[in-house]
């Protein structure tokens, strides 16, 4: 597994928030997803990775060095100019990026129904998601910075943009970190999954063993799990319903027991009902 | 000096503004000094449209830039927050050096009276954009520079230009005094923006 990017010991101090000791791997060639509910720290800790926030202590180390235009972001909020014309966007870009493509950034534009003369600030929130893909797809990076790419795009966007992603990545050498609500998303493209609650990492570890390592116990098995294997768990008029984890062992302590597969978005919903228990 | 890129269209309009109202300035003061005729008051008024004008444009073009998150994308792109603190004060600092040069024309055609008291105003207003710089770098608020770098230079122009339609001159000693003392203040301010904008968050 190359080093891509790797947070260590990271803290940062907000008024009312704090982001604690943060350390995380996003190994190079994964797409690493950083999950959590809202003001868990996802986008602080993406901000402190693009430079914009500047960490209190601890390191952020990139295994192909972080050189000037080969970081490619896209924010939660468009950060261009609102009395910026689309075509004049790409003629600033170009004074940014070195290798700026902009036939790709016209070509782009056009396929997303994104109109030259248009100014940044009359676009629908949408088309200025697109916008910001179609600008850090029109240029070289090495790193990706994605801070809810998918907000407000509809399925057939969020589809074609995933596969963009996918292929992105197929060459191993390019590091994607993206922090998405939508966990349905990332289920398809994420590699490795950081969780994030109340400015602190949970767990970080490859999607494929943390599917493997989660599982969903419901009704009268639920009552029977020892509580030591219980990561969160739900009432309602069914019964109650636990996420567990270790679920191997607690296979092997119960076999009868039906364990059922958890999604992404159970694992995220359990952590945030077990941190308050 | 870099300029942190920004709108090219913004930028247009903007230079041109101020191209029109210099070319009208340099065009009034002339006519007032082939004819000798400095209590004219509609060549005055033309005299002063550089600070009427043109010092709020290049405020407004400035404030523009000042966006925490435009800054923010410029950072992740590579742009470094030093660059980006020297580009707020290029304009402060060419406007100083264009006064410091007018200056020394003024005091070898002895010619007293006209520019020392326009330079006071633009060195205020320069001294003012500033702090509203300075605000920025500090605290991600561009509300200050759209304040101090609109509203004081047009109050600016319009006591200037009644102090100099009413006979009030400044002597060449005193118009360096203000130039001395303004580029201090945009030293200072520039100095301290540097050590702000690199703990700033975007």
């Amino acid at each position: 597994m190359a080093q891509g990017i790797s947070v260590r010991g990271l803290y940062k101090s907000f008024q009312g928030f704090q982001l604690k000791r943060v350390d995380a791997e996003m190994p190079r060639g994964y797409v690493t997803a950083v999950i959590g509910g809202n003001g868990a720290g996802k986008t602080s800790l993406l901000k402190c990775i693009i430079g914009s926030y500047v960490p209190d202590s601890g390191t952020i180390l990139f295994g192909v060095p972080r050189k000037p235009g080969r970081v490619g972001v896209v924010f939660d909020e468009c950060p261009y100019p609102p009395t910026m014309r689309v075509r004049d966007l790409s003629r600033t870009m170009s004074k940014i990026f070195d290798d700026w493509d902009a036939e790709r950034y016209e070509g782009l534009c056009r396929k997303y129904g994104i109109g030259p003369w248009f100014k940044v600030g009359a676009l629908s929130r949408g088309r200025r998601m697109r916008l910001q893909v179609a600008v850090m797809m029109s240029h070289g990076t090495d790193y990706l910075v994605l801070d809810e790419p998918t907000s407000g795009m509809d399925p057939e966007a969020r589809e074609e943009f995933l596969g963009m992603l996918r292929e992105y990545v197929s060459d191993e050498e390019r590091t994607v970190v993206i922090s998405s609500h939508q966990t349905s998303d990332l289920e398809k493209i994420a590699d490795q999954i950081v969780l994030m609650m109340d400015g602190k990492v949970v767990l970080c570890q490859d999607r494929i063993s943390l599917m493997e390592e989660y599982g969903l116990v419901r009704a009268s098995d639920a009552d029977r799990v020892p509580e030591k294997f219980v990561v969160g768990a739900s009432e309602s008029d069914f019964g109650r319903t636990a996420l567990v984890k270790d679920r191997k062992a607690l296979a092997d302590m119960f076999p009868d027991m039906a364990i059922d597969d958890a999604s992404l978005e159970d694992i995220v919903v359990y952590h945030m009902k077990g941190r308050r228990r | 000096m870099i300029l942190v890129p920004f709108s090219p269209g913004f930028d247009r309009a903007t230079l041109g503004a101020c191209a029109i109202a210099l070319a009208a300035s340099v065009s009034a003061i002339a006519l007032i000094w082939s004819r000798g005729r400095l209590e004219d008051g509609f060549l005055m008024a033309l005299a002063s449209l550089p600070y009427m004008v043109a010092v709020p444009a290049l405020s407004v073009a400035d404030s523009r830039r000042m966006h925490p998150r435009w800054s923010s994308f410029l950072v992740s792109s590579g742009i470094s927050r030093k660059t980006m603190i020297w580009s707020f004060y290029a304009r402060s600092m060419a406007v100083l050096l264009a006064i410091a040069l007018s200056l020394a024309a003024v005091s070898a055609l002895t010619r007293e009276g006209l520019f020392e008291c326009a330079s006071l105003a633009m060195l205020m207003s320069v001294a003012s954009t500033s702090v509203g710089t300075l605000w920025y770098s500090t605290s991600g608020s561009s509300m200050a520079s759209d304040v101090l770098g609109i509203s004081v230079p047009i109050a600016l122009a319009v006591v200037s230009y009644i102090c100099f339609a009413d006979g009030l001159r400044m002597g060449w000693n005193g118009a360096l005094a203000c130039l001395m003392a303004s580029a201090a203040v945009v030293a200072s301010c520039a100095w301290l923006s540097t050590r702000g904008f690199r703990r700033l968050d975007l």
